[in-house]
């Protein structure tokens, strides 16, 4: 009986010379951590009405104001 | 604020979410491809340094993301163009302490040597992958490796489709030359240039 899914004899071996570990999943959690952290930043300065980024320029304005009255 | 669905919306969609007022829509772009941008880092740098980059990929990949195009669905190809730069910079970071010149290509050749065992076949492989011109090289694995079409390894280098396939055409005629059409050493390398996807 021939199997559903034909098998190569051998496997490439150009493709088993790139064969790595998969990697663990606190080296997956870690690095969507810092991506995280800089995605809440970014949500932070951003209207909630709108979702539009305030951004630092606003920041930078609102610095000015400051500057101006004093 | 909208919601996004995420197990249907491409990456495409998922990238625009993100630079319209969702950024955290990025964050299952990345889940996707995770462990393949891993492990292109980890098949030319080994698996501590990809470890130690796979978050600088993320970051800038989230910074840059405003100059993504929707339109393409996958943003595999995008991220390991962003790995490989990533990656470039370390490795020059790392040869400018040693005072030596920086590559201009990924060479993951050192990384290759120390997984090998002592399988003769896969040594001959080896040298003869490595014989090639290290621009040949790199389309090569991007297709093998990575099982890229030959279109989106151009697409990761930042070079012409037509020269992508040229360039893996001259690496399956050097591979079958170097190792012998019927030989045991033989790669599958008919099939590198016909994925589509």
């Amino acid at each position: 009986m021939q199997a559903e899914h034909a098998q190569p004899e051998y496997p490439d071996p150009l493709t088993m010379l790139g064969l790595v570990a998969a990697p663990s999943p606190e080296v997956l959690m870690a690095a969507r951590e810092r991506l995280w952290s800089a995605v809440a930043e970014q949500m932070l300065v951003m209207r909630p009405d709108t979702g539009a980024a305030e951004a630092s320029d606003a920041r930078q304005q609102g610095m000015g104001e400051r500057g101006r009255e004093s | 604020m909208e919601a996004f669905s995420r197990s249907v919306e491409t990456d495409g969609a998922l990238i625009e979410w993100s630079v319209r007022g969702r950024p955290d829509a990025f964050v299952e772009v990345v889940q996707r491809h995770e462990v393949a941008v891993h492990g292109f880092l980890a098949r030319r740098a080994g698996r501590e340094v990809a470890d130690d980059l796979l978050a600088e990929v993320w970051l800038r990949a989230f910074a840059a993301r405003g100059g993504y195009d929707p339109a393409h669905a996958d943003a595999l190809p995008w991220l390991y163009g962003i790995a490989r730069n990533v990656l470039r910079e370390h490795w020059r970071a790392s040869l400018q302490a040693a005072e030596a010149p920086a590559p201009d290509v990924v060479d993951p050749w050192d990384e290759v040597n120390a997984r090998l065992d002592s399988d003769a076949r896969a040594r001959a492989l080896t040298a003869a992958v490595r014989a090639l011109p290290a621009s040949v090289r790199e389309v090569l694995l991007l297709v093998a490796w990575e099982q890229l079409t030959p279109a989106e390894a151009a697409d990761v280098l930042g070079i012409p489709q037509g020269t992508a396939r040229s360039r893996l055409h001259r690496a399956r005629t050097a591979l079958r030359l170097a190792l012998g059409e019927e030989g045991p050493c033989r790669p599958n390398t008919h099939n590198l240039s016909t994925r589509t996807r």
